[in-house]
């Protein structure tokens, strides 16, 4: 009998410590950081983590989700781009259907606009207008929809090609590119409507000008398999930097990637507006006046995100991950690693200020 | 008969064997109540699959019933046996074991792998506790036996018969919040020389439970939306005792699932579906000798899922055909001594958007057991060697080697040390864009000693009192995990990177104590489980050393039923620590416990009875979630009743 009691004693020994080994760890209060370069961090895809991050230069100090922090709850479910107005940050959130509007400095929620569908990219057109490009669905072509920014609501919408993506405003017209198909929609914002289209290659996504006012649109290609799981190269296209004049529209130049498996991607371009920056496994350059695409990085790492400082020259990357805290990594113009920082899950561009 | 006979033998490319009699049991649990019998029950034999110097952790029917659920997933993260990582209620579900994930945990019904050759992994939403005769739950790898998969556990599903138990039918029906309704019935004719048995399940149930948003702001209550499961099923089993003591059972499942995928908190509304539906057919054929039993074993299993995401597009289909069969061979040189040996051939195709073609798994898989018993049978031995060859490669040998040996009339002791292993699936081969074909299996060690007490404290006509306490402690390597990662052309390429050290400790407690008419029944269980990532990827530095994701370093669980008379009480109260949900332990979901509560009566008439019962869920209105922000309900009601008609072959003995 004395063993059993033992026992027992032993086991509500145990359970005792049981309960106090299961509590739970304490939360890290995280420590307001005020800065002037904001990452943008998709998070997961059905988490509902996506978070921008905040990074303070001067003090390599950053705070990764200063939204919830201050509001208490976080952004929504796949964060995939946000844009400045004045010091107000516009927030798309995907998988929300939503853009959340927070105030730039302190993240307070300022508001925020409904009733899309897949938005992706936000731009303003006028003080008073903004356009958002929508997937709207995998099945059909998108649009965009034309935001009363004093009513934060959608006032019309314009339908575009196949998955609309990256806006580039340039002389009062909008540029969309239709990540699905192979054109770029111009827009004239003064009548919403679409004014021309440019046929450039297969999947183009980001746009920058150039110092000679020339616009470069990057093309990810499109890959399709045979049965035996080799690319059907009759069926693929290899991605390309395609630079055409806006006056005209007219494509100039089309600068083919060798090969069909590389998907650049993150476009990206210097102070100067000389030379173009771009993910393709490593951060590769490309001087604007060159003929072909350069086979050695410029960074060799992978990357999953890429911005370029305007005012310093510094170049700004995320790291490649989905399942912890990533890090962005500040490289000079050399290409000479500066130093890093913690930042949200999958993080995909930079937002300067 | 005949035809069936010869047909197996065909199909089974065998000859007669000697004669052996079956056991015959005294007594019997038959549904709620338990009746004496005269000598004219026989259960049928069923190959071991209890594992020397494993725990092997049995789930009886009145085990698996002890509450109403439904899903099977639900009573084992109640009983605290691993940890179900659930979408939702009804949504996709699948294990944890041992720090391990979904594809870890070999699921085995009757003896055949339902993990999945597309994704390896099996959602416990599809297996209905209906259909469920009884699981057998081994933590610990055990892959010389069932093969791949088998590295944090197996589970064990089967469908034990009886012959010569007569005549019973059955309906139960359960309402319950949320406007869910279950309803089953079940028929079985148990002829002495036949059986045959049928159970259809019909569940609907809509889910629109209220919760707290605490993805947006001022954290609302809202209600569920787009989250209702819709199940229909039948099981249906036909055996036969064949002349010259051989046995052939055949069974047939099939299950039409439909759902709603609910949005996480956060996101949009959905509006997206997924429909799973299969037909799995196996049959066997066994025959016990003096010296030597043959068991063979066949199956055919057609799974099919269709996603819908309407409102974005998305559709998927994908769909899977698996035939195994199998030949084993037990022979025993004395009481003491056997070895057995078994061929497995498994063949897997699938269809999919995600693939190119078609592809094909072919493996050929072999093992032998050695199992000794020495020492007036107090140690026991089993060594297992297996080897496997797969679309034409040779997998490393795989052994296992488990002991136990009784110390003392109460205390035993077990340990076992085995590899484990796991083929890369469909996805991981073949998924477009990123399957990598040059995948190695995942490999491990694992290893683990136990101490197991069992003692009749007291035995007498009025009072009576069983313990049975175990504790033990394992620790697994695994290397070569695979891990999608980014690759350098935009999408996930999997590759054998990490590397995984899982240790940790098992209590279990049991005790069953009989005052007159008073029945009381207390189980407790702790697990304390250190999962960690050993290797990663270069660039996720931050991750190394940390507590893999969703795996709770501690759970617990404790129930108590009592019965008295025809009264049922019991409650059961399941505790999950925190889990973190980021690789670098960054953040982490709270820790959680929930009380179940059931009350039930039986009222027996002649040959009829009635079982009415009403249960309460999380009676403690816990609010949690189990994955990120994915809602759960709070406090659920459950109420339903069960009706038995019984026609035993031959007269009751009093």
């Amino acid at each position: 009998m004395k063993k059993q009691i033992l026992i027992l004693k032993s086991t509500a020994l145990l359970a005792i410590s049981i309960g106090f080994y299961a509590c739970d760890p304490n939360k890290e209060s995280a420590k307001p950081v005020s800065g002037s370069v904001y990452v943008v961090c998709e998070g997961n895809l059905n988490a509902a983590n996506g978070t921008i991050s905040v990074y303070n230069v001067s003090t390599n100090e950053t705070e990764i989700n200063p939204y919830k922090n201050r509001n208490g709850v976080g952004l929504g479910d796949n964060v995939q781009s946000m844009s400045l107005i004045g010091e107000k940050a516009y927030i798309v959130v995907n998988n929300s259907n939503k853009i959340e509007i927070a105030d730039a400095n302190t993240f307070e929620s300022k508001g925020v606009i409904t009733g899309l569908k897949q938005p992706r990219y936000f731009v303003k057109v006028t003080d008073s207008k903004a356009y958002v490009s929508e997937y709207i669905s995998y099945r059909e072509n998108g649009r965009i929809s034309v935001i009363d920014l004093a009513t934060n609501t959608v006032t019309k919408t314009i339908a575009l090609g196949y998955l609309p993506e990256n806006l580039f405003l340039n002389d009062n017209k909008i540029y969309v590119s239709n990540n699905g198909g192979n054109t770029v929609n111009v827009i004239n914002t003064s009548t919403d409507t679409i004014e021309n289209t440019i046929t450039v290659t297969s999947a183009p996504s980001g746009f920058v000008k150039d110092a000679n006012d020339k616009i470069w649109v990057l093309c990810s290609g499109i890959k399709t398999y045979n049965s035996d799981y080799s690319l059907d190269l009759a069926n693929s296209e290899a991605g390309a930097l395609v630079r055409f004049d806006p006056s005209n529209f007219a494509v100039e130049q089309t600068i083919s990637f060798s090969s069909i498996p590389e998907s650049p991607s993150r476009l990206t371009i210097n102070k100067e507006a000389n030379i173009l920056y771009y993910l393709n496994g490593g951060v590769y350059s490309f001087d604007i006046n060159a003929t072909a695409i350069s086979t050695t990085p410029f960074i060799a790492r992978s990357f999953y995100g890429l911005g370029f400082d305007p005012k310093n020259g510094t170049i700004y990357t995320g790291t490649y991950g989905f399942v912890s805290n990533q890090k962005l990594i500040r490289y000079n113009a050399n290409g000479i690693a500066l130093d890093s920082a913690e930042v949200g899950i999958g993080p995909n561009g930079f937002v300067f200020r | 008969m005949k035809q069936v006979l010869s047909l197996v033998l065909i199909f089974l490319f065998l000859g007669k064997h000697l004669a052996f009699s079956y056991n015959i049991p005294a007594l019997h649990s038959l549904g709620d109540t338990t009746i004496v019998l005269k000598d004219v029950l026989v259960e049928a034999p069923r190959p071991k699959i209890q594992t020397i110097g494993l725990q092997n952790i049995l789930l009886d029917s009145a085990r698996l019933n002890r509450f109403e659920n439904n899903f099977f997933g639900d009573i084992l993260n109640q009983q605290n046996l691993l940890f179900i990582k659930t979408y939702g209620v009804g949504g996709l579900a699948i294990p944890a074991f041992r720090g391990t994930s979904a594809e870890h945990t070999a699921v085995l019904w009757n003896g055949i792998n339902l993990q999945s050759p597309m994704n390896g992994t099996l959602d416990f939403s599809l297996l209905p506790p209906e259909f469920i005769g009884e699981a057998l739950v081994q933590p610990g790898s055990n892959a010389a036996k069932w093969g791949s998969g088998s590295v944090g556990g197996t589970i064990h599903l089967s469908n034990p018969i009886k012959f010569g138990a007569g005549i019973k039918a059955g309906f139960r029906a359960n309402f319950g919040s949320f406007e869910s309704l279950r309803q089953s019935a079940s028929f079985s004719s148990s002829q002495k020389k036949s059986y045959f048995s049928v159970k259809l399940l019909n569940f609907d149930a809509l889910n629109n439970f209220p919760y707290k948003n605490v993805a947006e702001k001022g954290q609302p209550i809202e209600n569920q939306t787009n989250a209702g499961v819709r199940q229909q099923g039948i099981l249906v089993e036909q055996s036969f005792l064949l002349p010259k003591n051989q046995l052939l059972n055949i069974k047939y499942w099939y299950l039409n699932s439909d759902r709603q995928i609910a949005p996480v908190m956060g996101a949009a509304k959905s509006e997206a579906k997924q429909q799973d539906w299969f037909h799995r057919i196996t049959g066997d054929w066994q025959k016990q000798g003096k010296t030597t039993d043959w068991y063979i074993r066949s199956a055919y299993f057609d799974e099919r899922i269709l996603y819908k995401d309407i409102q974005n597009g998305f559709y998927s289909f994908s769909r899977s055909i698996s035939s195994v069969s199998e030949i084993e061979n037990k022979f025993r040189f004395s009481k003491h001594q056997s070895l057995s040996f078994r061929i497995n051939n498994t063949f897997s195709k699938a269809v999919s958007d995600g693939y190119p073609n078609f592809p094909e798994i072919y493996r050929v898989g072999g093992f032998v057991t050695y199992q000794l018993a020495v020492f007036s049978d107090n140690l026991e031995v089993s060594a297992t060697l297996r080897e496997e060859w797969v679309n034409g490669k040779w997998i490393p040998l795989i052994p296992f080697l488990g002991l136990s040996y009784q110390l003392s009339p109460d205390f035993k002791i077990r340990a076992s040390a085995s590899r484990a292993y796991r083929l890369p699936t469909f996805n991981d081969l073949y998924w477009v864009p990123g399957g990598n074909q040059r995948l190695l299996p995942e490999t491990g060690w694992n290893q683990e000693a136990g101490i197991e007490h069992k003692k009749a404290i007291i035995q007498s006509n009025n009072l009576s009192w069983n313990i049975f306490s175990s504790a033990t402690f394992f620790s697994s390597q695994l290397q070569n995990r695979i891990i999608w990662q980014p690759s350098n052309f935009g999408y996930y390429t999997p590759l054998n990177i990490q590397q995984v050290w899982a240790r940790g400790v098992e209590l279990n407690f049991k005790s069953d104590l009989q005052i007159y008419k008073v029945n009381c029944e207390l189980l407790a269980n702790y697990d304390f489980t250190h999962a960690t990532a050993e290797k990663v990827e270069a660039g996720q530095e931050s991750q190394l050393g940390k507590q893999l994701i969703y795996i709770p370093l501690h759970k617990a669980s404790g129930s108590a039923t009592v019965s008295w008379r025809q009264f049922t009480f019991a409650y059961n109260h399941a505790f999950k620590g925190y889990r973190y949900t980021v690789a670098d332990n960054k953040d982490f979901l709270l820790g959680y416990a929930l009380g179940d509560l059931q009350l039930s009566k039986v009222i027996p008439y002649k040959q009829y009875s009635l079982k009415v019962f009403a249960q309460i869920n999380n009676i403690w209105a816990e609010d949690y979630q189990v994955l990120p922000n994915r809602p759960m309900p709070q406090r659920n009601y459950l109420c339903g009743i069960a009706f038995q008609f019984y026609q035993p072959l031959k007269p009751l003995i009093k």
